[in-house]
């Protein structure tokens, strides 16, 4: 009996690590080869610069890499300052009353909300009902739909992570909560906040369902050419991946399928500096916080 | 002594000022707090607005009784608007992909969560924070360009290696690092102690896991499938690219095919609409019906979240 | 509620150690009641501390002896739930309820909490900090009163070599007395303690232990202990909490250190201190 346990042990932990190791294997296979496939694109200058074009020679992806970090700070600006005002809130005032419970069930809610949802809300709301257009204002509001969620339980988790008795002292010297939050808490959660914005980057700039709702009007020459001007439209490099493997027809647009290679290749290069900015900014905020520099 | 009382009974006015902002300050907190019941009254809001012409001109006993979707009058001239078709292939399609996700997530789980601290916490965790953060677009185009021209050589002439075969590959391996990072979360949570009485008492580590880790990581563990199934269930663009898109669900007699034939399901019909977006107003009110079942799916998914949490809370 | 329990109110202290008589009450409670939620965690407290002298308050975990020291800034406000009824007096007047009210109190009462907890900023910054919240300072203006803070905490010779680096940097015992140089840079009347050696080794402790005595006739200190030796070394005043009926903290009895370790008058606190259960 005991013997046949040990075996039973034995095999199952086996297969679960061989599952394991199979599927972390298979993935990095997949992003590797995907890699591979774009390194030709990845390799030419002209794809960082220029606008695509319906035949190789000098195009590229410029306005679309510009687009994805211009989407990306808009949305940054909106949601950094909304997420940690409401993670404050949960963290610090809220009680357990209705009204407290009905709004964390509406950000649990959004954290949930498919994206596809999201976009087709962003151009109801933004596009449609505003009488206006697709523009990059429009799917930043969408994004910031997407990342507000996360950015609030961000916010939250860091500033409960920190000892009670750290706001405790600081009020406890006649420091108002305002004075408390500001000077003492926010700097003292400033690691987990910077790591978790990053990730919620990391996030928004993959995202395509909603950007594909409210930012563009769907022809892939439609990129707002570098323009600072939020009202615009234009699409990211995520938009353009989809664009590009599904809706241009590629007896037109002859490179096409190369073009998505080089593009699923910069994406994956991108969410790889994403993770590792954000592991250094954690480890340099941690060590700087505990006076080693 | 360094201070009268006085001064502490009459507060002195800096502070006065200064509860005022206090005050402000708090109210701003709220209020940004409410933005998000804000946010999703409005998305109720202007879904129900935007479907209601599908209310009144098709008609929830035709949207929900009929698995004929033919919105733009390929067959039928006047438009057929069933959406049985898309909602079962919603099902089947995220239903394939737990399947696949599940043992797979939960083996992920384990190893991380039972491995020694340094290989599950330095080399699994990483790995699978990075896949987590991995685009779905890019999972999509994976997909199309490494495993349907694969599963095409086996499918039957005419297609194109497009359909739930594929769908549910790419929703499974976008949704394993989900239940993986969640359920090894819950693993880990639960108390030591729990795991040294089990093994002082004889058993091996699998039936320690099994029997006392498992019942006790339970409600994270659902919840991570729950999470699991709504980011499959809500996934447009990735599935759109290897469904094929056709509005048919194959016949479950016709054996394997049935998973290489092209196919549909809630979120690429509504991405199939973003071209032509106020060409045919029946057929975008029906594309928001859509969207508004996705949101009641939402609902319910946080809601059963919230019951496998509020449960452990209650037999603790 | 019986009266019997109500053995030592301010008005019995006997002259302490010194054989002095006791200055007047810095701090007092009369029949202080505390609930969180349904729970009460306090009943009828008459609690009282000396001006510049050191009050201990001793007793099981549990009892309610941080919950009366955190009663007395408000600082248990915070905690959602909690609501208290009673007086609280200073330097017998009544102390202010309002929320501006409330925050100078807490400016005038320091606290020291179990673990040290320094702000993740620099040394200086630490010690300017409460200073820096009434108004604003030029860095000139702060370098007096830091240094003077930090010296009577015992840590300025320690420091001053590092005072713009992290206080994240210092040994346990630094931080602790560091914690207190930032209580002692805005000059506070009164200064609560939560067990704030409970983490400390040893020196550290006793390091500690000589600062609170070099405090007397200064400030006025009340210390939370599990540990009976360190108020019997440090305090002026011992007093002793129990659980009462319902689980409710109830005070049994406040005496002179030396009474009060010699001569208990209850039999509980008889009990307690040889031993006999707790």
């Amino acid at each position: 009996m005991n013997r046949r346990a040990r075996l039973t042990n034995a095999v199952a932990f086996g297969a679960v690590r061989a599952l394991a190791l199979a599927f972390i294997l298979l993935v990095v296979v997949v992003l590797v080869f995907t890699v591979f496939q774009g390194r030709t694109e990845l390799a030419r200058a002209a794809f960082y610069t220029s606008p695509p074009s319906t035949d190789r020679v000098g195009s590229g992806a410029g306005p679309q890499i510009f687009n994805t970090f211009y989407l990306l700070f808009l949305t940054l600006i909106l949601t950094v300052p909304t997420g940690l005002a409401a993670g404050i809130y949960f963290a610090e005032y809220a009680g357990t009353g209705r009204v407290v419970n009905a709004v964390r069930r509406a950000t649990e809610t959004l954290a949930t909300l498919p994206s596809i949802v999201v976009g087709l809300f962003g151009y109801a709301l933004f596009v449609q009902a505003t009488g206006s257009h697709p523009s990059r204002l429009a799917a930043a509001l969408a994004l910031t739909v997407i990342a507000l969620p996360y950015a609030v339980r961000i916010s939250e988790d860091a500033l409960r992570s920190l000892p009670m008795t750290l706001r405790e002292s600081s009020l406890a010297l006649g420091a108002t909560r305002w004075q408390t939050i500001t000077r003492v808490q926010l700097p003292a959660a400033l690691p987990q906040l910077v790591t978790g914005m990053i990730l919620i980057a990391g996030r928004c700039f993959g995202e395509a369902a909603a950007v594909l709702f409210t930012g563009t009007v769907g022809t892939p020459t439609d990129h707002a050419n570098f323009s600072l001007n939020p009202f615009l439209p234009g699409d990211t490099l995520a938009v353009n991946l989809y664009v590009f493997r599904s809706q241009v027809d590629p007896a037109q647009v002859t490179d096409a399928a190369t073009y998505a290679d080089g593009v699923a290749a910069l994406l994956i290069m991108l969410v790889l500096v994403f993770n590792i900015g954000a592991r250094y900014a954690a480890r340099r905020a941690v060590r700087r916080l505990q006076g080693a520099i | 002594m360094s201070i009268v009382p006085s001064a502490i009974v009459s507060a002195p006015s800096p502070w006065r000022r200064r509860l005022r902002a206090e005050r402000v300050s708090r109210i701003g907190f709220a209020g940004a707090a409410a933005l998000s019941l804000v946010v999703v009254v409005l998305v109720i809001l202007f879904l129900t607005v935007n479907a209601w012409p599908a209310f009144v001109h098709i008609g929830i006993d035709n949207f929900f009784g009929s698995a004929t979707w033919d919105p733009d009058g390929a067959v039928y001239p006047a438009g057929r608007y069933g959406a049985l078709t898309p909602i079962a292939g919603s099902a089947i399609a995220v239903g394939l992909a737990l399947v696949i996700a599940i043992p797979v997530g939960l083996a992920l789980a384990i190893t991380l969560a039972e491995t020694g601290r340094n290989v599950g916490e330095r080399v699994f965790r990483p790995a699978i924070e990075l896949f987590v953060g991995v685009p779905s677009i890019v999972y999509g185009y994976v997909g199309l360009v490494l495993l349907v021209p694969q599963l095409e050589k086996i499918a039957p002439p005419g297609t194109a290696g497009q359909g739930f075969g594929a769908a549910a590959i790419v929703l499974g391996v976008m949704v394993v690092p989900t239940i993986a990072t969640l359920s090894a979360d819950a693993i880990q949570s639960v108390p030591a102690t729990l795991r040294e009485g089990s093994t002082a008492l004889g058993a091996t580590a699998w039936q320690t896991l099994t029997r006392v880790v498992f019942p006790a990581a339970r409600p994270g563990i659902i919840s991570s499938i729950v999470l699991g199934f709504a980011r499959a269930m809500g996934e447009a663009l990735a599935v759109a690219l290897v469904i094929g898109n056709v509005a048919r669900i194959p016949s479950p007699a016709s054996g394997l095919n049935f998973l290489l034939y092209p196919t549909m399901t809630m979120t690429t019909t509504i991405t199939d609409g973003i071209t032509n977006l106020g060409a045919n107003p029946k057929a975008e009110a029906a594309r928001y019906l859509l969207a508004l079942v996705l949101l009641l799916i939402t609902f319910g998914c946080v809601s059963a979240i919230r019951l496998a949490q509020r449960r452990s809370e209650t037999s603790r | 509620m019986s009266a019997e329990f109500r053995i030592g109110v301010a008005s019995d202290i006997v002259p302490a150690v010194t054989g002095d008589p006791l200055p007047s009450p810095m701090v007092e409670t009369r029949h202080l009641d505390a609930w969180y939620g349904e729970f009460q965690a306090l009943r009828d407290v008459d609690f009282s501390a000396a001006k510049g002298r050191v009050t201990a308050i001793i007793g099981p975990s549990g009892c309610g002896k941080s919950t009366l020291l955190r009663a007395l800034n408000r600082m248990n406000d915070l905690v959602l739930g909690y609501r208290a009824s009673g007086e609280i007096l200073l330097d017998g007047v009544a102390a202010p309820t309002d929320p501006a009210g409330i925050i100078g109190l807490r400016r005038h009462m320091g606290m020291l909490f179990q673990r040290p907890n320094p702000f993740p900023m620099s040394i200086f910054d630490n010690v300017a900090y409460g200073l820096r919240i009434e108004r604003r300072y030029k860095k000139a203006e702060l370098e007096e009163p830091v240094e003077r803070a930090l010296a009577r905490a015992g840590l300025w010779d320690e420091v001053k070599e590092r005072l713009h680096r992290s206080a994240l940097g210092l040994s346990g015992g630094q931080q602790q007395r560091l914690c207190l140089a930032r209580s002692l840079a805005v000059e506070p009347a009164v200064i609560l303690m939560d067990e704030p050696t409970a983490a400390l080794d040893p020196i550290a402790t006793l390091k500690v232990e000589e600062l609170m005595r070099e405090f007397r006739d200064e400030v006025t200190i009340i210390i939370v202990t599990h540990n009976m030796q360190q108020a019997a070394r440090v305090s002026d005043v011992t007093a002793f909490m129990m659980m009462g009926a319902g689980r409710a903290g109830e005070l049994v009895e406040i005496n002179s250190t030396i009474d009060f370790f010699n001569r208990p008058k209850d039999r509980r606190t008889e009990d307690y201190i040889t031993g006999r259960f707790g």
